[in-house]
């Protein structure tokens, strides 16, 4: 349950009796302030509080009920006592689905009515035919006298939109859109919940909490940055078992008191006396913080440490040291900027036209830029004497800091000492803090900003985003804070005085906001208001509360403790549960290479981790992918084929966006063949959804997302599969995940995936027809489902070509790939490039070298359909033959190393993926690093050290861990139950915690 | 540069002149002089002619040495003249070997091999600066599969390229951004190329292919490194202009 302590706070009103504001005299009634930096969403009932449709309900439940009790009357000789359309209405009816209120207002005369069914005939007594009636009277009633909105809804929806807030709409009722749309609020309102959705999906009627919960989801919201609005004593009653974090009762009817006893925290007969603001300072004479203005996390192993300069590895340094929140993300680059820094700025979604007309994430304007003149001279690594510097990635708290003493050529020593972060608590924002310290000197600080106040990027498709900056700036000992603007702003340094400046930036985007400079220049004042130390500390105590769902703790390995909290840092920073529009790029937003577009890296290397640590935001990737099927299916079409064939690269709208060729390293043009010929990529998401199901438990999302998501592509590959002269089924022309071998028939992994995808579908559709036969029913028809499918699928799937050989256990990864001749891939131990570089793509095909696991890569995904045997002679078979031309190769050759018990490799696997970003050797990281071998990492950990298996009986492990090792500690969610999983040089039992 | 002197020993073998068009062209580019230092002036014997060219270099404040790069040993590529000349020269020289045509010369397109290195990036100053002049072309050269450069900053090879359309120009610009850092390029016409194998070899190729004017090889100086100097001018078909990286 929300705190009242919480609640009154975020008013701005003293705490106390709650009940007591309806008393209040009447005139002016002092405005209460719902925070936009503590709320994100708010959600109103319908009925009884933006339209006065209560009334027209109550009239037409009257004339249903008085028809049946002067029935039932007549019939029994009993007095007639009609129905009240004050009190039986608010008892019984108000805020019940139909079905409930006939249900509840009946028994409670003594009646019972049998069920009925749908398409009962009006007259008949049976509760689906009351509600029928009751339901044709309310909207005649309705036509005849049209909605009511009250004239305090619109005044308050609108300005709750206007501070960025998500508004959704939860009724019992089957006519709220026609309600709303009557009412011209359509367009005030994202997400409506109402009787239909709610007979659709199941969901309980209030007081259970399912609808608001639902609204909710749907909006991305967690339930504590919510705010809920209800008239109905059933409805607080729900909204409280939402755990939203306010309830407002709406108090039309003079029932304040009974509001607050079903769980409102406030009472208010006039929606005006609420207003969007920001609570007021907490003292009339604010500071800024002394510096820090949060103590750093010491805890090396929470830590990533860069001293000194070296300015060439200055791009590198920008993406490990990256920040973000999932829908931001911001470089590392160094505040006062130089040669080599290469800072950007990124909203998730947001795509620009880029060389050749691809799709690129936009770069905002720059937020976090600050260098400081000091007496005219620019302070800056390129000039003077670097006495000390330290950056820091406090992966523990999110942030990162900066610790800098350099000497100008003047002589003059000055101390920098910054942080920054980019808001877990508040997605929109983005903070800095700085102090500045002239060690031997003194004089006049100014500033040069690239960003004071607003400033605006337009894609070419007419997205928009706006960042709004404010700066606060104070100086020790008072620290008594002033509103400055950066570029005007000029500092009369006293000797050993820190100056202290806190930036605060909000950015406001197109794709969410109407009206986005509105959004982040409210949002930005809000946030100054709060000031930074309480942001810092909701932003803190959003990140604990991630670590303590996803932390991974290795007990004896320093190196390997950092690599994996580097791992699940870069993931946490760059999943956004509130957002289901967008994925996860290839480097997320932590650098501009690859784009931002996302691959099957997704689905098969980054969603194990959320799906089992943060599951809502593997259901946010996931719809991602459902709202992308469009794309998916026009693709597919435009291939000759049914069903979904995903984009290989996919940006905002899940078109294939994958480049037609490259200019290699030879000089040449290459053509790139994989946005065609990869099409594994369909099964991978269908695989996402599905293992996110099995871990969730979600049907929801398996009834409106998932179960379209494996039928769709489940079509495509009985659209590819073609029968063969064999008898068997093959699939042509593809690439499997090893690049290095284009156009194969019968690949592998492809074949193993699609018939895993076909019998699947398969399954779903028989699980749904039977547990969900009405929703199953409305997604039929919306697929245009032929009862055949399913046993095509299933033939598909028993035809498809293996490849395994009974007799070796060996599965040859293409047709005619044991016939290539060997190449010892022992000539290129010592090799520096991957090895198409080295040679030529077209001199590797001939040759058994593999890019990355694709036989491997299949036995582990379906491990429990291939037998030991299987699956060590394959592994002993391909695993000398990979050249690791991937990323994300070294960490599944890890994971399945050490499920094999191979564990010098294994180790040594896993240190090069740990060292892909980390190691200062490459350039590649120059761009981004690599989140997909970031996800692979911690499955290698997880899934292959620790040996995690997920089973009907829950998780289980089987530990395999290097010498070094001694414990290895996670925890994960499985199927609604969190557990801590622990092991040791024995085997321990995983340990179920509370839930 | 700090100097315009183009300084040409010429030491009286028929090869010898063959620097002159090319020490023409670059003093031109220069905008500097070219002054010939003859076999009559202070040839002796062998150490003291190197030393003697050094000491004139140094004397006159010259900002390239351009000679002819032969050797009395049929096998070797360069004399020891030439190599001591190479150890000793505080500017850069440019060895024009003895198979090269009479006639002139021209800068249209300069290779650079490149191990990664920022003091390589540093010593590509001078042909950088040539190139802009000519507005001549520079080529950049990554030839994989030797050693990694082990100094700080250093960009090796990728060893990873998951999505070649997104990798390799990702790669090649972190690669020649952190070339321009120290070595600034201005609006030279810049293109990185990937090789494998002995460096020598391959740079010859390259040079073959790209028809490649100026090879600009940044040296050590140490005796190990000599060997590759010799294969690249056994082969190389331009001249090759050698500047001088810290050995440490």
């Amino acid at each position: 349950m929300a705190t009242s302590t919480d609640a009154a706070r975020v008013e701005g009103t003293e705490t106390g009796d709650a009940a007591s504001l309806g008393g209040q005299p009447r005139g002016a009634p002092s405005p209460m302030a719902i925070d936009p930096i503590r709320f994100e969403a708010a959600v109103f009932d319908l009925d009884g509080v933006l339209t006065e449709t209560a009334a027209v309900h109550a009239q037409a439940w009257k004339q249903l009920f008085d028809e049946v009790l002067a029935s039932e009357a007549a019939a029994s000789g009993k007095v007639f006592q009609p129905f009240d359309a004050n009190s039986d209405y608010l008892a019984y009816v108000d805020g019940r689905p139909r079905g409930d209120g006939v249900r509840t207002f009946l028994a409670a005369r003594g009646i019972t009515l049998p069920e009925g069914q749908a398409g009962d005939p009006p007259d008949a007594l049976t509760v689906r035919a009351l509600g029928a009636r009751k339901d044709a009277y309310f909207l005649a009633r309705l036509a005849q006298s049209g909605v009511k909105v009250f004239p305090d809804a619109q005044p308050l929806l609108a300005s709750l939109r206007a501070a960025g807030l998500k508004t959704a709409l939860v009724s019992s009722s089957r006519n709220a859109k026609a309600v709303l749309e009557a009412g011209g609020l359509t367009a005030l309102i994202d997400v409506v919940v109402d009787g239909v959705v709610a007979a659709r999906l199941g969901l309980k009627g209030k007081p259970a909490p399912d609808t608001f919960l639902r609204a909710i989801q749907q909006l991305g919201v967690p339930a504590s940055r919510a705010v809920g609005f209800e008239d109905a004593l059933v409805g607080v009653e729900a909204i409280r078992a939402a755990g939203y974090g306010l309830v407002v009762g709406v108090d039309r009817v003079g029932q304040s008191r009974e509001l607050v006893a079903h769980g409102a925290d406030i009472a208010v007969a006039d929606l005006q006396t609420l207003e969007v603001a920001a609570p007021e300072a907490a003292t009339a004479d604010p500071r800024l913080a002394a510096w820090p203005p949060v103590t750093p996390t010491e805890d090396a192993d929470w830590l990533i440490v860069e001293d000194g300069f070296t300015f060439t590895r200055e791009h590198e340094i920008g993406s490990i040291f990256a920040i973000g929140n999932g829908h931001l993300g911001s470089r590392g680059s160094l505040a006062e900027g130089g040669a080599m820094s290469a800072p950007a700025t990124f909203v998730a979604g947001l795509f620009d036209a880029g060389p050749g007309s691809i799709p690129t994430l936009a770069e905002l304007p720059d937020w976090r830029y600050v260098a400081p003149v000091i007496e005219g001279a620019p302070l800056n690594l390129r000039s003077g004497r670097l006495i000390a510097q330290r950056r820091t990635l406090d992966m523990r708290q999110g942030m990162i800091w900066r610790d800098w003493r350099h000497q100008d050529p003047a002589g003059r020593v000055t101390r920098l000492q910054e942080c920054r972060l980019a808001s877990a608590y508040d997605r929109r924002l983005l903070l800095q803090a700085l102090a500045l310290t002239p060690e031997n000197w003194g004089g006049a600080i100014s500033f040069e900003s690239k960003l004071d106040g607003s400033a605006e990027v337009r894609t070419s498709s007419g997205g928009v985003a706006v960042v709004s900056t404010a700066t606060l700036c104070a100086v020790t000992p008072d620290l008594k804070a002033r509103a400055v603007r950066l570029t005007d702003l000029t500092l009369q340094a006293e000797l050993a005085r820190t100056w202290r400046i806190d930036r605060f930036a909000a950015i406001g985007v197109s794709r969410q906001d109407q009206q986005p400079r509105a959004v982040a220049e409210a949002h930005v004042a809000a946030a100054r208001t709060r000031g930074m130390g309480d942001l810092i500390a909701r932003h803190r105590a959003a990140w604990s509360a991630r670590w303590d769902a996803s932390d991974i703790r290795l007990d004896g390995d320093p190196e390997a403790q950092r690599a994996l909290r580097f791992a699940a840092y870069h993931l946490l920073s760059a999943a956004d549960p509130t957002d289901d529009r967008v994925s996860i790029g290839a480097r997320g937003m932590t650098g501009d290479a690859y784009s931002g577009h996302a691959f099957w890296d997704t689905e098969i290397y980054m969603l194990p981790f959320f799906a089992l640590t943060w599951p809502e935001a593997a259901r946010a990737l996931l719809m991602y992918r459902h709202h992308t099927l469009t794309a998916a299916k026009a693709k597919a079409a435009r291939y000759g084929a049914r069903g979904a064939f995903y984009a290989w690269e996919s940006a905002d709208t899940g078109e294939d966006v994958t480049p037609a060729s490259v200019v290699g390293p030879g000089g040449v043009a290459i053509a790139i063949k994989v946005a065609a010929q990869e099409q594994h990529i369909s099964a991978d998401v269908a695989f996402g959804a599905w293992s996110y199901w099995l871990a969730t438990g979600d049907d929801v999302f398996l009834l409106e997302a998932g179960a379209e998501i494996i039928i769709e592509t489940a079509r495509f590959w009985a659209s590819r599969a073609e029968p063969g002269s064999d008898g068997k089924r093959h699939i042509r022309g593809v690439i499997g995940p090893d690049e290095y071998h284009e156009h194969v028939d019968d690949d592998a992994y492809t074949n193993g995936m699609a018939r895993w995808n076909l019998r699947t579908a398969a399954a779903v559709v028989r699980d749904m027809a039977t547990r969900w036969p009405e929703p199953w029913a409305e997604l039929r028809a919306t697929l245009g489902f032929e009862d055949a499918e399913p046993d095509e699928w299933s033939a598909a799937a028993r035809d498809l070509y293996t490849g395994l050989d009974p007799k070796t256990g060996l599965i040859e990864q293409f047709r005619g790939y044991f016939a290539l001749k060997d190449l010892p891939i022992s000539s290129f131990v010592s090799r520096t490039i991957p090895v198409d570089v080295l040679l030529g793509l077209d001199r590797v095909m001939p040759f058994p070298i593999i890019k990355q696991p694709d036989v491997l890569m299949l036995i582990y995904l379906l491990w429990d359909e291939f037998a030991p045997e299987v699956r060590e002679a394959n592994f002993r078979y391909y695993e000398p033959r990979c050249a690791h031309g991937s990323s994300l190769s070294p960490c599944i050759h890890a994971l399945l190393a050490a499920r094999l018990g191979h564990m010098d490799l294994a180790e040594n696997y896993f240190r090069q993926a740990s060292r892909i970003d980390l190691s200062d050797n490459m350039g590649n990281t120059s761009g981004g690093v690599h989140i997909g071998a970031l996800g692979g990492l911690w499955q290698a950990a997880v899934f292959g050290f620790a040996g995690l298996r997920l089973t009907e009986d829950g998780p289980k492990l089987d530990p395999k861990l290097p010498p070094g090792w001694r414990e290895l500690s996670f925890r994960i969610r499985w199927r609604g139950k969190d557990y801590t999983l622990n092991t040791s040089t024995q085997a321990a039992p995983a340990r179920e915690t509370a839930s | 540069m700090t100097d315009t002197v183009v300084l040409v020993p010429l030491d009286g073998s028929k090869s010898a002149p063959r620097a002159l068009p090319v020490a023409r062209a670059l003093a031109e580019l220069e905008k500097g002089q070219v002054h010939i230092l003859g076999e009559t002036e202070e040839t002796g014997p062998q150490g003291k002619t190197a030393e003697a060219i050094l000491a004139a270099a140094a004397d006159r404040g010259a900002g390239l040495i351009v000679m002819s790069a032969h050797s009395a040993d049929p096998a070797g590529a360069i004399g020891d003249v030439a190599l001591a000349v190479l150890r000793g020269a505080r500017c850069p020289v440019v060895l024009v070997g003895p198979t090269r045509a009479p006639g002139d010369w021209a800068l249209r397109r300069v290779l650079a091999p490149h191990d990664g290195s920022p003091s390589v990036s540093h010593a590509l100053r001078p042909a950088a600066e040539l190139a802009r002049a000519a507005c001549a072309e520079f080529i950049v050269l990554q030839v994989a599969g030797g050693e990694r450069a082990l100094e700080a900053g250093s960009i090796a090879p990728p060893v990873y390229l998951d999505q070649i359309q997104h990798s390799w120009p990702a790669w090649s610009r972190e690669f020649l951004h952190r070339l321009a850092g120290i070595c600034p390029l201005g609006d030279v016409r810049v293109r990185l190329r990937m090789g494998h194998g002995e460096l020598a070899g391959e740079t010859v190729r390259v040079a073959g292919e790209e028809s490649a004017d100026l090879i600009v090889l940044a040296w050590t100086g140490r005796r190990d490194d000599a060997s590759t100097l010799q294969a690249l001018l056994r082969a190389a078909p331009c001249p090759v202009m050698v500047t001088r990286v810290p050995a440490s």
